[in-house]
């Protein structure tokens, strides 16, 4: 793998890079998050120089816009029609969920040069609101974790996650086991190959190195898959699991992969009026809507559960803080498991959803004969 | 699938509260028009997500990519029922962390919809006897004392040319026939302290939040200078109000809307009758019982007058607390106009409110807005039950010494 190696903070080295990038004119924009005066941060395309000092370039936390979906829009918008690059600086899960959308084609990679920043976690975004409220900086403290390799603060998804690195990018941003004191550019794809050499850096030749947070990590996912295969075992369980759910949807929205322009589930089919609930629950004129409930995450978890990335942004984004995360992680692992496809890994790969052959998954499709 | 350019000029302020949403969720928790429907359309964090997508296809990132981006029809005609299906009662800008302030952000939802011609149906035909009339009824100024003619009052009320308080009585306590009994309350009690006051006559027209609920700002801000010119004229030291909604538009929006400092002060009727209890000025009966409040979200939440109404309380009866109130307040449906757009949706939420002024076993439920009263007696009918839904000024009335 080719690479290149840059002698300075790695914050200081990624807004450089992308400064010097923009000041030749390599790409046009970047999306990327942005911080404002209190220290909030949020996604934002910067399209001047000077704005790329208010970037964040190690982002303590995603919302629950991911980049994804402002890709998508984007997208919609009909950009794909070369008006230049756009960069976007990524977490590696949002690399991967990006990679799934361009499959689905709710995103063209074409003019898109995908950045992927290590990343060993991020904080929930009240953990993160509330350190900016007691005046301590999430942003160093996120680093102080990662340069320490310790990850108890992040959020369960994060905890599990067996990609600190993005499986597939354009180019990768090491920086981690460098303590600081340099960042490493991994050119994963022409595209990112082009760029090093487009701005001069010496090109090296670079032995891929496995981050060691990942052996822990293993097994405490297969403690993870293991609680939540018993947590979900059954109907009855699964509709334990989701006693608390509001059916708010608001899972489906912060999901980078749910690729649905509509969703079945928001269409009139459940818009019930007035005379219905008071027919239902006499007291109090209101009851949930038991059918739309479960059968609303069984709907999303099958359309997106080959391509599910376990970013955990469905937690994050639950107003009654179900662990979504169980429930995605479990199923995500043993569909892809089943299929042997890894979301994110290859954008030429198809999804298993889109794709049927006649010999696979003989014990459910009979097979051939 | 026609495509359209939507107009919308968010102020660069505006813009990055738009954008600084993190989808948390807690907005959805509080939120009165949810908890009644249960339907995801209703969300604040939704409405959020669908504002975002306009602003940055009409004036941010999209348009910064390659000018301005149009957006689908039916999109936008899709967002008008979750924009106007809303109390504004501000209950998700308590909840958030993220200085978002989204309460704020759906007046300004609205007026994008109404200058690019989306409307819900109710309205739009509203908007024209609005227009005409100067009232959401649609009353028109000869029908502003109505009230006091069917009170027999209509050859003792004062319209004086100068005068050192106003009672400006509002839209909904003129013209809806449950709360005609709280202007002549109200007249009652400035009788009772000899106050020199007058009312505006039918020179009065809507305080103008209407049109801003609606999304029409240039209508509300003629309203607003038809009324200042009005007050102005009197000399008016001080203008009282029965109603919240005109309470908040005279004292905080007018400055705002208009760019100006009043001459005047605006205080509130449960600010006056505090007063005038604690200089001594009247006097009441205490023998009214277990009385539990409903904090009228305008008058609460956003002005902050939460302990003057339960100062009232105490002189009348022992007061019961909902679990909700304060700046915690719940919507009881009527806000945000959405009486109007949808009547189904707000007696619903009304129903919810009851339904916990149920469980605190009083047998008064009083309030302090018109709206509020006539939405939470409504709502009380619906649930077949009968607690007292009373605004605090009838009850004040009711039990003056004199």
């Amino acid at each position: 793998m080719k690479g290149a190696f840059i002698a300075q903070e790695p914050r200081e080295a990624i807004r450089a890079l992308l400064k010097k990038s923009m000041n030749i004119g390599l790409f046009k924009a970047v999306l990327a998050d942005r911080k404002n005066k209190s220290g909030l941060i949020y996604p934002y395309l910067f399209t001047e120089v000077e704005e790329l000092d208010k970037l964040v370039p190690i982002s303590p936390v995603i919302p629950g816009y991911s980049m994804a979906t402002l890709l998508t829009w984007i997208h919609s918008s009909n950009y794909a029609q070369g008006q230049g690059k756009i960069a976007v600086l990524l977490k590696p899960c949002e690399t991967r969920a990006i990679i799934e959308l361009s499959k689905f084609d709710q995103i063209s990679l074409d003019n898109l040069l995908l950045i992927s920043v290590e990343c060993l976690g991020t904080y929930h975004v009240l953990d993160f609101v509330e350190m900016l409220e007691e005046g301590s900086s999430p942003e160093e403290s996120l680093l102080e974790y990662y340069y320490r390799g310790e990850d108890d603060a992040f959020r369960d998804a994060c905890r599990i996650c067996l990609y600190p690195k993005a499986p597939y990018s354009d180019a990768n941003l090491i920086f981690i086991e460098l303590m600081g004191r340099g960042l490493r550019i991994e050119a994963l794809s022409q595209k990112g190959f082009n760029l090093l050499v487009s701005l001069g850096y010496p090109i090296e030749e670079l032995k891929e190195t496995i981050p060691e947070i990942i052996n822990r990590r293993s097994e405490r996912r297969k403690e993870f898959i293991e609680k939540s295969r018993r947590d979900l075992a059954g109907p009855d369980k699964i509709d334990e699991f989701f006693k608390e759910c509001i059916n708010c949807h608001n899972c489906m929205e912060a999901c980078p992969i749910c690729f649905c322009r509509e969703c079945f589930f928001d269409a009139d089919r459940y818009e019930y009026v007035t005379k219905r609930f008071l027919s239902w629950s006499p007291k109090d004129g209101t009851t949930p809507m038991p059918e739309a409930r479960i059968q609303f995450h069984l709907g999303r978890a099958f359309h997106m559960s080959t391509s599910c990335i376990t970013c955990g942004l469905c937690q994050q984004a639950c107003p009654q803080e179900i662990k979504l995360t169980e429930f995605f992680t479990l199923l995500a692992e043993e569909n892809q498991a089943l299929f042997n496809y890894i979301p994110g890994r290859n954008p030429e790969e198809q999804p298993p959803i889109r794709e049927f052959y006649e010999e696979e998954l003989e014990e459910y499709v009979g097979g051939s004969k | 699938m026609k495509a359209i350019m939507v107009k919308c000029e968010l102020l660069p302020e505006e813009l990055e509260r738009v954008r600084l949403c993190s989808a948390c969720g807690k907005c959805i928790v509080e939120c009165p028009v949810f908890k009644a429907t249960g339907n995801s359309k209703h969300l604040p964090v939704n409405k959020g997500r669908a504002l975002r997508r306009i602003v940055e296809s009409s004036q941010g990132i999209i348009r910064s990519l390659r000018g301005q981006s149009p957006l689908r029809e039916y999109f936008m005609r899709d967002l008008i029922s979750k924009v106007y299906e809303c109390t504004l009662c501000g209950a998700c800008t308590e909840q958030c962390r993220f200085n978002v302030e989204p309460d704020d952000l759906w007046y300004e939802f609205r007026k994008i919809m109404f200058e690019n011609g989306f409307l819900p149906r109710n309205l739009e035909t509203l908007v024209l006897s609005f227009k005409e009339k100067g009232d959401p009824y649609g009353m028109g100024h000869k029908m502003r004392l109505y009230w006091a003619k069917r009170a027999k009052l209509a050859e003792s009320i004062p319209v004086k040319g100068r005068s050192k308080t106003v009672y400006f009585v509002g839209c909904t306590t003129a013209f809806t026939r449950i709360n005609r009994s709280s202007a002549v309350s109200m007249v009652r009690i400035l009788d009772s302290v000899d106050e020199d006051w007058t009312l505006l006559g039918g020179e009065e027209v809507c305080c103008g939040a209407p049109w801003l609920m609606i999304g029409d700002v240039n209508a509300a801000k003629e309203n607003a200078r038809k009324n200042l010119d009005i007050i102005e004229s009197i000399g008016a030291e001080c203008v009282v109000t029965t109603c919240p909604t005109c309470f908040r538009q005279l004292k905080e929006v007018y400055p705002k809307l208009l760019d100006i400092e009043l001459s005047f002060d605006v205080i509130h009727a449960t600010q006056l009758i505090s007063s005038y209890l604690r200089d001594g000025l009247i006097g009441l009966r205490k023998d009214l019982g277990e009385i539990t409040y409903h904090d009228p979200c305008e008058l609460a939440r956003q002005m902050g007058i939460i302990d003057e109404p339960r100062y009232i309380i105490e002189r009348l009866g022992s007061i019961r607390e909902l679990e909700k109130k304060g700046q915690n307040t719940q919507c009881c449906g009527g806000g945000g106009f959405l009486r109007a757009t949808s009547e189904d949706i707000s007696l619903m939420v009304a129903q919810l409110r009851v339904s916990q002024a149920l469980d605190t076993g009083a047998k008064i439920l009083a309030t302090s807005c018109p709206s509020c009263k006539r939405n939470l007696s409504d709502g009380a009918k619906v649930l077949n039950t009968n607690i007292d839904v009373v605004d605090l000024v009838e009850i004040v009335a009711r039990k003056l010494e004199v």
